[in-house]
């Protein structure tokens, strides 16, 4: 096969909100802090006590059916000054930091609970933690009632994290993106050291290796690709074949991608590109019919923007490529999306809410200018 | 042919009727930002223009003594805190341009009808976003004169 793909020749339209991930970047690993309104004060009177590890912490989430428990490993005393912190083994990487603000009775035997923050500390680079935090964050966001139980303190807190909705969606997002990497992964056998920050171009590296995974056959934006013919009588032959058709189909070939520095083979496949116009067919044919076999460069541009992958060969997942516990957690997805889109809707809605149809009519109508204003 | 589809996971803005629609709790417009959401896990963005749209109706409601002061404060609130939680596209350096083109381009006619969707499509497209819209006949007249560095305006039909 004479015609190849010029390495930068794919030059895709922004897509899975990449301008959006430019201007909040992922940032893997960040202290994540919500304040939560204490939605119970009953029994949330930690009684003043020495300080030991390894005491259970129960985390009860009944809007997902989740109920862990959790080891208190460090635990720091200022009830003088009126805080607790409880630091909580979430894996061998991963911390909850639980603060509770409050003040010492009278007595200075119990401590009164007024407010609690909670932090994640991580210091793994690991897809899977980061995921497996993702869904944590999301569900204690998500959740009408949190319930944190520390039976040796005789402590039963019922809490709601109040957090805006757009952070929330931030963290679907980057659950979302910290599966499909966990999918690549799975099906590749690689595994990866997650970056501080994964820019758009690799989330959209992410997207198109996960489609090949998962799909094999898949939409993708495609301005134009660059192929080179040797100039020859057979090869204008063809170009003038090619032109018959509405689309253009390249391959099969071998196609790679790279991912956090490492090559991910997808076997060999074709690129489509649909509604295509061969940019400047007159000097092409000129070009190609000079005969002596020098290459010439061949854009061939979708008017639409659309192509279309077909990787039979990518990688597959296995059968059953999760544990229980992250195919719990995966299996929440259409759960946690459809608590937040509803919120959104409500949102939404209220922008009108206790108006007449003829007031949101009139409220919701647009602005108008006459034709004068646009006269030079 | 400077308008294509909007892919699966093209990001979206809406045009301000579908916007409209979405405070209306119109059902076509719920489902769509619901796939939309399961796709991309955003919602559509808003543009600062149809933000200024939103506003500027409750502007004119307070103004002809329509609502009370204090309703007027409490729908900018709500609108505020919707475009809070949702992506807010700004009609920056980049849009400025596009529009700027496009505007010397149209026919003062065409921009007497056109001139609020041709700043929501100049700020979608400086950002990569598609349009998710009803009327797709208006947004090609604005997407036949866009800039060579802009060539593709990428539509979302929504229908009921």
């Amino acid at each position: 096969m004479s015609a190849t793909i010029a390495s930068n020749s794919f030059s895709s339209a922004p897509n899975i909100g990449s301008e959006e991930l430019k201007a909040h970047p992922t940032r893997f690993f960040p202290k994540i802090s919500v304040k939560p309104i204490l939605k119970s004060r009953k029994d949330n009177r930690l009684k003043s006590k020495s300080t030991r590890v390894r005491i259970p912490l129960q985390i009860c989430i009944p809007d997902f059916k989740v109920d862990l428990t959790l080891s208190i490993n460090e635990l720091k005393s200022e009830m003088e000054s009126g805080e607790v912190i409880l630091k909580v083994a979430i894996d061998s990487n991963s911390n909850f930091v639980l603060t509770l603000i409050g003040e010492l009775s009278r007595g200075k035997d119990k401590f009164q609970i007024k407010q609690v923050s909670l932090n994640i500390e991580t210091n793994t680079r690991s897809v899977r933690s980061d995921f497996v935090l993702a869904s944590l964050r999301v569900m204690l966001s998500l959740a009408e009632d949190v319930y944190l139980r520390i039976p040796e303190f005789q402590l039963d807190l019922g809490l709601k994290f109040e957090e805006p909705l757009l952070d929330i969606s931030q963290m679907l997002r980057r659950r979302q993106i910290a599966y499909r990497i966990m999918t690549i992964e799975r099906a590749t056998g690689y595994e990866f050291q997650l970056p501080l920050d994964i820019s758009g171009e690799e989330v959209k590296n992410i997207t198109l290796i996960y489609y090949a995974v998962i799909h094999r056959s898949f939409d993708w934006p495609i301005d134009s690709i660059t192929v080179f013919f040797p100039a020859t009588t057979e090869w204008l032959d063809r170009l003038v074949f090619i032109n018959q058709f509405s689309s253009f189909t390249l391959g099969p070939d071998p196609i790679t991608k790279t991912l956090f520095g490492k090559e991910i083979f997808l076997g060999e496949g074709t690129v489509r590109v649909e509604n295509k116009l061969i940019e400047n067919f007159d000097k092409v044919q000129q070009e190609l019919a000079y005969n002596d076999g020098h290459p010439v460069a061949v854009v061939i541009r979708s008017l639409i923007g659309h192509g279309m992958y077909d990787l039979p060969e990518a990688p597959r997942l296995p059968n059953e490529p999760w544990d229980e516990k992250i195919q719990r957690l995966v299996d929440l997805e259409d759960q946690l999306d459809a608590v937040l889109v509803r919120r959104y809707h409500a949102l939404a809605a209220s922008t009108l809410e206790g108006l007449t149809e003829e007031e949101k009519a009139a409220i919701t109508a647009r602005p108008e200018l006459n034709e004068k204003a646009f006269l030079d | 042919m400077p308008i294509g589809p909007a892919l699966p996971d093209t990001p979206l803005a809406l045009d301000n009727d579908v916007f409209t629609h979405w405070r209306n709790g119109q059902s076509y417009v719920l489902r769509e930002i619901t796939e939309h959401f399961k796709r991309l896990k955003f919602t559509p963005a808003l543009t600062s223009m149809t933000i200024f749209e939103a506003l500027k109706g409750i502007e004119d409601e307070e103004r002809k003594n329509k609502i009370t002061k204090a309703q007027a404060q409490q729908y900018k609130e709500r609108i505020k805190t919707l475009s809070e939680s949702c992506v807010v596209l700004p009609f920056e350096q980049n849009a400025a341009s596009i529009a700027a083109y496009v505007y010397t381009r149209l026919t003062p006619q065409q921009l007497q009808r056109h001139w609020r969707d041709m700043f929501i499509a100049a700020t979608a497209l400086a950002r990569g976003y598609g349009i998710a819209t009803q009327n797709i006949r208006d947004f090609k007249l604005i997407a036949d004169h866009l800039p060579d560095s802009h060539p593709l305006l990428r539509l979302a039909v929504w229908k009921p």
